[in-house]
């Protein structure tokens, strides 16, 4: 049974990618390339044109403090497990058929 | 670019890699051979790692990283859990444990390229719901691909559910522990790198002011999950062998992006040991390794892309001219129409493509399972050998020296290993 959830992601994914060939080709990806950091710099910044912001983006150390501690209150700790690992859940679907 | 293959039974392991690299400067690219990909840990058990992706790891070869970490590691065998914990401590920290003098910057430039891709992953989304490059990015649609963004990166789709999970709500990536030192970075240097990157990837198009916090936010929550961006450059580590008090063979592997605030930005690609009955045979490839999928499943992922978006979009311009024609008549009807064939484009050819694909393997693996369960160490090698020459082949015929002989194959039983170079024994 398809998930139809993550058929929809996959999608979206591709549509994405494809129109990001061309987004691609027009952007830099290597970040040493100093023409828009310099850009940046020099000239009206980029950054400012995103928003109407007067100063680049900033954060404060509790601010940061607070998004992590979100993250642990939420998420399992992440276990290595490769050899004492138990028999792993069947998937929800697999449940079903056994049951 | 490398091509790699693992196999595992319930007495036996083998890691197969070619070995060529390619190096890449501003203007000129080319491949050579001669590299050696596959590395041994310890040799009671044995254990060993094989790599793929990155060539180097923060400036330094390979050989030098994880023969420093088998001294770090003592000669006493570990379990291969504890080599994995070990080896992850061990390159989050790379700057602690040898002095040959590693580039102090590595860490705000691994932050920094980091940061670039989740951005750039971000660009994909905004791509994804409407969003034309160039043009302002509104309000509804940055909110829109900031929530399909959230999921992708705090939801693990592929976790293993129980019966009794069912009303517990979507399963969570697995997460690590912060330190101060990340903190620290972050709050340092979060700010100029998603100025720069957002200037960068958007081209200074306008950008929502209500949606900056909530994007910075999860740009830091993405550090601490089990969690990479597509479009980082990925290297990853598949670490097997007999460990410490164990009778069977396991493998840990892992994807991984530059260390930076003492972490190692990781996501787990396997995790396990065969299990007899159950899973008595674990087979994975890596990398370039097209033609052994094709072998396996039917075709080419390059083959699969293109009959998903062929078919999406011609079945997106046939249904869109029949609803159309409907409302000209009947408004209502072919509302009724559009919300009933709105999933077929996506959904059809994802529907064909996976039938064919289980049909292909099922048909693979009803030989191949068996005699790849039954097999000793040596015959295992002959088995990854050969897979291994499908795409070295592919590679030849096609004058791409980025996969190339010699292969090399590291067979190996508790207590004992072989090398061999192109099937022959070393």
């Amino acid at each position: 049974m398809i998930d139809r959830r993550e058929a929809l992601i996959e999608m979206r994914r591709l549509q994405a990618s494809a129109a990001a060939r061309k987004l691609v080709d027009g952007l830099s990806r290597d970040i040493t390339d100093i023409a828009p950091v310099r850009l940046a710099l020099t000239s009206r910044p980029l950054w400012a044109r995103l928003t109407k912001r007067r100063d680049p983006f900033k954060v404060t150390s509790a601010q940061v403090e607070g998004w992590f501690d979100d993250i642990l209150a939420k998420h399992p700790p992440l276990r290595i497990e490769a050899e004492t690992a138990k028999p792993q859940a069947r998937r929800r679907t697999d449940a079903a058929k056994v049951a | 670019m490398t091509s790699e293959v693992l196999l595992l039974n319930l007495e036996a392991v083998v890691m197969a890699a070619d070995s060529a690299v390619t190096l890449s400067g501003s203007e000129r690219r080319f491949s050579q051979a001669g590299i050696e990909k596959i590395y041994l840990i310890n040799e009671q058990g044995p254990v060993a790692a094989m790599l793929y992706g990155g060539g180097s790891y923060c400036g330094l070869p390979w050989r030098t990283v994880l023969g420093q970490f088998r001294e770090f590691c003592g000669g006493d065998l570990l379990t291969i859990d504890d080599y994995a914990v070990k080896l992850v401590k061990y390159l989050s920290e790379i700057e602690k444990h040898t002095d040959v003098g590693i580039d102090q910057n590595y860490e705000i430039n691994n932050f920094n390229i980091y940061i670039d891709d989740f951005v750039h992953d971000y660009a994909l989304w905004l791509l994804a719901v409407g969003w034309t490059p160039g043009g302002p990015i509104d309000e509804e649609k940055a909110k829109l691909a900031l929530r399909y963004y959230e999921e992708e990166v705090l939801i693990d789709d592929h976790a293993m559910m129980d019966e009794d999970d069912v009303n517990a709500g979507p399963p969570l990536r697995a997460r690590i522990e912060p330190s101060q030192r990340l903190t620290d970075l972050v709050t340092k240097n979060i700010g100029p790198a998603m100025s720069a990157a957002m200037g960068r990837k958007f081209d200074g198009a306008a950008f929502p002011e209500s949606c900056v916090e909530p994007l910075i936010r999860l740009s830091v929550a993405s550090l601490l999950v089990e969690w990479l961006p597509q479009s980082s450059m990925i290297t990853g580590l598949v670490m097997s062998g007999f460990g410490r008090n164990q009778a069977l063979p396991a493998v840990y592997s892992f994807k991984f992006v530059g260390a930076f605030g003492g972490i190692l930005k990781t996501r787990r690609a396997i995790s396990g040991r065969p299990k007899p009955h159950v899973e008595p045979v674990i087979f994975h490839s890596y990398a370039q390794d097209q033609l052994i999928r094709a072998f396996v499943y039917g075709a080419i992922p390059e083959y699969e892309y293109h009959v998903r978006q062929a078919t999406t979009e011609y079945l997106n311009r046939i249904l869109h001219d029949v609803i159309e024609v409907v409302a000209e008549t009947d408004k209502k009807l072919a509302q009724k129409v559009a919300d009933i064939v709105d999933p077929v484009p996506r959904l059809a050819p994802y529907l064909g493509l996976s039938m064919a694909r289980e049909e292909r393997a099922n048909e693979v693996f009803q030989t191949l399972w068996p005699a790849l369960d039954s097999a000793n160490a040596d015959v295992l090698a002959a088995h990854a050998l050969k897979l291994m020459e499908l795409t070295v082949l592919e590679h030849e015929l096609l004058a791409e020296p980025s996969v190339a002989r010699p292969i090399w194959t590291l067979a190996m039983e508790r207590g004992r290993h072989v090398w061999a170079k192109d099937g022959v024994k070393q």
